[in-house]
């Protein structure tokens, strides 16, 4: 095998490697089974004369906005939560309040905190915080209550499931120290990178994605006792007659990016073909460079290499070098190379 | 495939309950390698046809010089005159060489499980998603992994290889158009829409197409190692003849329907729930009478009279004549945009200029 193809084969598995490090929660989210998780019709609505369980989460509600000033489309959802549970306590975060509670609480990530890109990040990343240190519900300001989340307590965790696959952070629950958000808390730092696409930054370092990954992460070494996280189903959610969540207009950080990701989704095949297309392109590209650094005169070119050069045909460069070895032993006689002819007469 | 699309409709639309649609691919996949047991006679016939319509050598010296060459090509001549004859040897393996016969056997079984992982694939997928879209992915794949292992593995020749790039990345370029612009599909809209009633997707089975779509595309790379190690294997030398191939594809496919048999009875206990009627099983025989035996022996005929590389075109092909399938079956359902046709226009002027490229015929007999 030559030096250049192996070099090539080599430096290919390293990337295929790195890419199956780097999307492996991805590839596992994709065969993800969320029903094993799911939380069943018996745990939300017992039927009359079931013994009551006991509620393990803590009667808070949290929500996060960055002033005290409540936009007015939200006021009537967040209304409905503080009616529909006079019983519970309820904490509007604000910005100035997460930036204290992390100053006070957890030095360690104020930096990280505090460099987030987008106001979003740091929205997302506060309810981790608070979760796991005090428990409680959180829910985004878009999510209205509809009932009692008292049913939702009697868990130690909980998370909706989201569309196409994996767990949304606008709702969720927790008993304070589970080692679910612990987990997450401590992941933040490593998953905060700069994805280029603010869409993509958001999601995979503090939004929903994030979280689904971090979930895979969790399941994979074996879920802790008490550690259990119960998936919300869509039914469950919003929309239909059980439903603990109504949802006004939300996703208010989403840009044109987001738009157009979203818009993808409209062209599911001609993303999974731009995707072959596009390793195909990627590999054959440096297929053509090897066999470019494999011609006659490739090494040649290598070294005095012009931007014009490539389109011409090897052929010719092959014959102008044969017409000046010809030129220069020209008092040798040139010989026409042998030609067998075949039995029918067609040259062989 | 579509065909195999509409009987897998038909399971799926009747509505009966218990029917395991995993047990009506198995069975769709068992019978998919039944007509490759055909392959035999197949060639055997057009061996006949052929020696029937080729006339014969004029004088008595040429006639006995191709006789005494028998199967063999004319570029071989000088080293297939070892003394030895072809008859001592089956399946290109000598009769009483044992290694040999264990290294074939081996061989056989490796290539058997290279192409079981694309027809599964191709079967799970045609379950979800429709025709089209499995066809034009698959192809696709094929197309691509078999262009960059003939050519990474010494299989193509080293000319022109930048301008074909170029042309096969118009050819790549002509499928993503036609992918984008495909806009309808054999059973829902196959779109990203919400119903606001509900807030729930209006095709439940969205993402099941994107599995399956991406599955198939990877399960089809198994493929290119399967013809590059049959290229090697059993098409490296012309003394090698179309009877002796199609009876090395007629072993891969009995040794795929016995790595099936496990799994028959669960899918032929599915399929007993499926309300068949005669169009069912005339569509069956017309999906593997009329497609697969053609496909197999066609696909076996040009790859050993033409270069490897020539028969990637095909896959072009077959996506052109797979969308045009589509538009007869489903005129109704069939809207054609601006791009798609450009989109066509592209693929199929990519498919002639490379089919131009890479012809070369190597002149073989068919006995």
């Amino acid at each position: 095998m030559r030096k250049e193809l192996k070099y090539m084969i080599y430096g290919n598995v390293l990337v295929l490697i790195t890419i199956l490090y780097i999307t492996f929660d991805l590839l596992t989210l994709a065969i993800d089974d969320t029903l094993k998780d799911a939380l069943l019709d018996v745990d939300l609505n017992p039927p009359p004369g079931t013994p009551e369980k006991a509620q393990l989460i803590p009667k808070i509600i949290h929500q996060t906005y960055k002033t005290d000033e409540i936009p007015g489309h939200w006021k009537e959802g967040r209304q409905r939560c503080l009616d529909l549970h006079p019983d519970y306590e309820y904490i509007l975060w604000t910005d100035e309040m997460a930036d204290k509670f992390i100053e006070d609480e957890y030095p360690w990530f104020l930096e990280t905190f505090r460099n987030y890109r987008y106001p979003i990040e740091r929205a997302d990343a506060i309810r981790y915080f608070i979760l796991s240190h005090f428990g409680g519900v959180y829910i985004d300001l878009d999510d209205g209550c509809e009932r009692k989340l008292d049913p939702l307590l009697t868990v130690p965790a909980f998370a909706r499931k989201t569309s196409p696959t994996g767990i949304s952070n606008d709702v969720m629950g927790s008993v304070p120290h589970h080692p679910f958000f612990i987990k997450l808390m401590h992941s933040l730092k490593k998953y905060d990178r700069n994805w280029i696409i603010p869409y993509v930054t958001i999601m995979s370092s503090t939004g929903p994605l994030f979280v689904s990954m971090v979930w895979q992460q969790y399941k994979r070494w074996g879920v802790p006792k008490n550690g259990d996280v119960r998936v919300l189903q869509p039914a469950d959610y919003k929309m239909h007659e059980h439903s603990f969540f109504s949802i006004s207009k939300g996703s208010s950080w989403h840009l044109d990016d987001a738009k157009f990701v979203k818009s993808l989704l409209n062209h599911i095949l001609a993303c999974v073909v731009v995707g072959f297309v596009f390793a195909f392109f990627v590999l054959y590209t440096e297929y053509c460079l090897y066999c470019w650094l494999c011609s006659t005169t490739g090494n040649k070119k290598a070294v005095n290499w012009r931007p014009w050069s490539w389109w011409k045909h090897e052929g010719v460069e092959e014959e102008k070098l044969r017409q000046k070895r010809l030129r220069k032993d020209s008092n040798v006689p040139f010989v026409l190379p042998q030609v067998e002819k075949g039995f029918d007469g067609e040259t062989v | 495939t579509k065909c195999l699309s509409l009987l897998q409709s038909s399971a799926r639309d009747s509505e009966r309950p218990g029917i395991d649609h995993q047990g009506v691919a198995i069975f769709l996949l068992f019978m998919y390698f039944v007509p490759w047991l055909l392959l035999v006679p197949s060639a055997r016939l057009v061996s006949i046809a052929s020696s029937m319509t080729v006339s014969r050598p004029g004088t008595p010296e040429l006639r006995a010089r191709g006789e005494r060459n028998g199967i063999m090509d004319g570029e071989n001549n000088n080293n297939s005159n070892n003394g030895r004859s072809y008859d001592s040897y089956d399946n290109g393996v000598k009769n009483n060489d044992i290694i040999g016969k264990v290294s074939y056997v081996v061989k056989l079984v490796i290539l058997s499980l290279l192409l079981l992982v694309p027809v599964l694939t191709y079967m799970n997928a045609l379950s979800l998603t429709p025709a089209f879209d499995v066809g034009l992915i698959q192809n696709t794949s094929i197309f691509e992994i078999t262009s960059l292992l003939y050519g990474v593995c010494g299989l193509s020749r080293r000319k022109n290889v930048f301008r074909n790039f170029i042309v096969m990345m118009i050819a790549l370029m002509g499928i993503v158009l036609v992918s984008y612009t495909k806009a309808t599909c054999d059973l829902l809209a196959g779109k990203f829409s919400i119903n606001q009633k509900t807030g729930e997707l209006e095709d439940p089975f969205l993402f099941d197409r994107l599995k399956s779509c991406l599955l198939c595309g990877l399960g089809a790379l198994t493929l290119g190692p399967f013809t590059v190690l049959w290229n090697r294997w059993f098409n490296f030398s012309d003394r090698i003849t179309l009877s002796h191939q199609c009876q090395h594809l007629t072993y891969i496919a009995s040794i795929c329907m016995a790595v099936l048999l496990p799994f028959l009875p669960r899918a032929l206990s599915t399929l007993a729930k499926v309300p068949t009627n005669k169009v069912f099983w005339l569509e069956a025989l017309a999906a593997f009478l009329f497609g697969t035996l053609p496909h197999v022996f066609s696909l076996s005929l040009i790859q050993r009279q033409t270069p490897p590389s020539y028969s990637t075109t095909i896959n072009l092909g077959a996506i052109i004549f797979m969308g045009i399938s589509d538009w007869i079956c489903e005129p109704t359902q069939t809207t054609i945009v601006r791009w798609e046709v450009i989109g066509y226009i592209m693929l199929s002027v990519a498919c002639v200029v490379l089919s131009i490229a890479y012809y070369e015929k190597k002149h073989l007999s068919l006995h």
